[in-house]
């Protein structure tokens, strides 16, 4: 009578010497991913949970950190107006700019699938300001185009528009000229729609042509379902930047009009490094990171309802 | 004869070794000759970072051996960059300081006590007064040496005044201010800018300091001040001479690139005397100086003279002997002075003071018989501000704004700054 062989692991040997382990593939895995780790530890995570016990304590760098306990945030939420309104500032600035921004970059790039021997020009030429739009440099310039004496002006001037209007300094405006510099970066999203388009296959528009459908029904039925997967992480990720912007407002209006254009990321830097108030920063910090959480985790939830994937789920 | 010989050797050895005591007064080796690297930080424009550099090539080329690494940086910047090294314990060896912080740096130990020096001799404060001393001592130790006297002042722009056919008085009242501000827009164009600093002056002018001795509480009892100050800009704001709000973000008054005088916007800015040759500089013109206005019915004279900033050691340098001859060496020795040119007020050793009145040029020469002109009425300067000043700076700044826009009255905004101000001030008694 023989027994079922059982499939026996490959027992293993304790290695003979220090390079023999070495050399196991899953050790020389995780060397490889050591470096990233240490450095994803010593400047990501540690400093995370610093921050959070900071957050917790009345700190302001010079000397000893006391705790405070949820004081922070209670003042935060209660008895500070200045960041209730930096709060709405940024979300108005995330709820505009994101849905400009993605559309800008589906009607450029749906007119850019017309192969022809420019798209490649064009391409490079949309796609430039969203790899230089977040320097400083483009900022500055930007606030000169934009001021009194800028370059708008003298365009409408030349228009037979009269316009001394200084679009940075009025308190309605300035939320705008801000909102167009990063609508004006639609470069990067614009060429991942690309990517999403030319994966729609055409087929589908030849089938729907033979039914009788026209452009705008084939946009419609065919391109927009067939694009929501694109849509969702372009979503999502500019979503996460809309909510962390900080470089335009600091170099363009520093806050100003009257805190039309205090961004959150804006306040917690003058919090942080005018006032030297570092805990009350860490916990703005944190309740960021909680309303971006829940921000995704919201779009998250409602793609089942709107995205479609083309693969078995 | 080999007497005779030796004789005459040792008589030309001692002639050879009693000529020595002559060279040995150029240059005392400091560290004992070994290298050594000193990093010194401030803060300033382009204009300071080359005139410092060039001090520091000089001190160089006396001691070979000390070698220096700078970190300078613009005045935004230069707080959070040393708070940040005093919390990693990287201070820099030498590094400029600031009278309004050197209550804070003293209570956190971070700055080097001097006084050793000055007793042996490194430091030769034999010709600096007692006042710009004590005003960088604690606890009667000295740990900051001042580096220069200023004093708040209005630079005006000449040309502007020349084409309106106005003289510039030295201390105008604030009615005058406001007249001739009218005039200078009907004849000119040019407009005027009232900055939020001028409240501290206002309490001054009724012979009191915006804070309390404590830093508990505001120096008066209720919000009058306040409600003059605001009311100021009020009715500033609603003449057609005053640059609008709108204009102000764009040309922002803080930074020195931007701010309206440069271009002509204004005629005014409000600042410190030490300004005067990089705002002149960067306007490309002439500038004149005047004191700050009065009310016509103050009580004192708001004009001072402030030690304008410091050097200090950090307690934490390795080289406190090199640190101490270098500070020496930067306040009193004429040939550093006579290339910083006074860049960081005017200087404090007396023997520097009268090498460089001499060769002034025109620019100097004006800031130099400002201060004379400040010296003979000024009265004593206030005392530090006291923790949580800086935020209700900040309110101040914001309320200056909504009363320009007219989002608020007056005396709403005084209420306000009195308010929270107060309570600001009184967590300072715990």
């Amino acid at each position: 009578m023989t027994a079922m062989p059982q499939p026996r692991r490959a027992k293993r040997k304790k290695p003979a010497s220090l390079s023999e382990f070495l050399c196991r593939e899953s050790v020389a895995g995780y060397m490889f991913i050591s470096l990233f780790i240490i450095g994803f530890l010593v400047f990501t995570i540690i400093p995370m949970i610093a921050s959070l016990y900071l957050s917790f304590t009345n700190y302001n760098i010079l000397g000893d950190a006391k705790w405070i306990g949820i004081a922070n945030y209670v003042k935060m939420f209660t008895r500070d107006s200045k960041y209730l309104k930096s709060l709405s500032v940024t979300f108005f600035y995330a709820f505009v700019s994101v849905p400009l921004k993605l559309l800008m970059a589906l009607i450029v790039a749906m007119i850019m699938t017309r192969q022809s021997r420019v798209t490649g020009l064009y391409r490079s030429v949309y796609y430039l300001p969203s790899i230089i739009g977040g320097s400083v440099a483009v900022a500055v310039m930007w606030k000169q185009l934009f001021a009194s004496d800028g370059v708008i002006n003298s365009v409408l001037q030349a228009l037979s528009i009269n316009s001394t209007k200084s679009w940075i300094g009025s308190r309605d405006s300035a939320i705008w000229v801000l909102i167009l510099l990063t609508v004006w970066q639609f470069g990067s999203s614009m060429l991942i729609f690309l990517a999403g388009l030319k994966q729609i296959p055409k087929t589908y528009y030849e089938a729907a042509t033979m039914d009788g459908a026209g452009k705008v029904r084939g946009f419609f039925s065919i391109t927009l379902p067939l694009l929501t997967p694109t849509i969702f992480f372009n979503l999502v990720m500019q979503t996460i930047n809309g909510f962390m912007v900080f470089n335009s407002g600091y170099i363009i209006t520093q806050g100003k009009p009257l805190n039309s254009t205090l961004f959150y990321a804006l306040y917690l830097y003058q919090k942080a490094f005018t006032d030297y108030d570092m805990g009350y920063a860490c916990a703005m910090a944190w309740v960021l990171l909680v309303i971006i959480g829940l921000m995704t985790a919201l779009l998250f939830s409602s793609s089942r309802r709107w995205v479609f994937y083309q693969g078995a789920r | 004869m080999k007497k005779m010989l030796s004789l005459v050797l040792a008589l030309a050895l001692l002639l050879s070794v009693m000529a020595l005591p002559a060279s040995a007064e150029t240059v005392k080796e400091v560290n004992g000759g070994e290298p050594c690297t000193i990093r010194i930080a401030w803060w300033g424009n382009q204009t300071r970072n080359d005139l410092t550099t060039k001090v520091l090539d000089m001190y160089h080329e006396l001691h070979p051996n000390v070698t220096f690494e700078t970190e300078p940086t613009s005045w935004d910047g230069y707080w959070d960059k040393l708070a940040t090294q005093a919390a990693t314990s990287s201070m820099p060896d030498i590094f400029q300081q600031d009278y309004g912080k050197v209550g804070s740096f003293f209570a956190q130990n971070l700055m080097m006590d001097l006084t050793p020096y000055v007793e042996n001799g490194t430091i030769d404060t034999s010709r600096i007064s007692t006042a710009v001393l004590e005003s960088g001592s604690m606890d009667g130790k000295l740990y900051a040496l001042c580096l220069g006297l200023n004093s708040p002042c209005l630079f005006y722009d000449k040309e502007t005044f020349a084409a309106a056919g106005i003289e510039a008085p030295l201390q105008l009242t604030w009615d005058q201010f406001f007249s001739i501000s009218k005039e200078i827009y009907e004849k000119t164009g040019v407009q005027t800018y009232i900055d939020s600093m001028v409240l501290g002056m206002l309490f001054r002018g009724i012979g009191t300091s915006e804070y309390a001795a404590d830093g508990t509480k505001f120096g008066v009892e209720d919000d009058t001040v306040f409600k003059t100050y605001f009311q100021m800009i009020a009715d500033a704001a609603k003449e057609p001479w005053h640059v609008s709000p709108e204009l102000l973000v764009e040309k922002n008054p803080t930074v020195t690139e931007t701010m309206p005088i440069i271009d002509k916007t204004t005629w005014d800015s409000f600042s410190n005397s030490n300004q005067l040759t990089t705002i002149s500089s960067t306007a490309g013109r002439e500038l004149g100086m005047m004191m700050w206005p009065v009310m016509a019915d103050d009580t004192t004279q708001v004009q001072y003279l402030k030690s304008s900033q410091f050097f200090c050691g950090s307690t934490t340098t390795k080289y406190p002997d090199v640190v101490a001859d270098f500070i020496n060496f930067f306040v009193t020795s004429v040939d550093a002075n006579l290339v910083l040119k006074g860049e960081r007020g005017v200087p404090v050793d007396s023997a520097v003071l009268a090498a460089l009145s001499e060769g002034l040029n025109e620019t100097d020469q004006i800031m130099y018989s400002f201060i004379d002109e400040v010296n003979k009425v000024a009265t004593p300067m206030d005392r530090p501000t006291p923790n949580g000043s800086t935020q209700i700076g900040t309110l101040v700044d914001d309320l200056t704004e909504q009363v320009r826009y007219g989002e608020i009255s007056p005396e709403d905004a005084a209420a306000q700054v009195f308010a929270e101000g107060s309570e600001i001030l009184a967590e300072n008694a715990q």
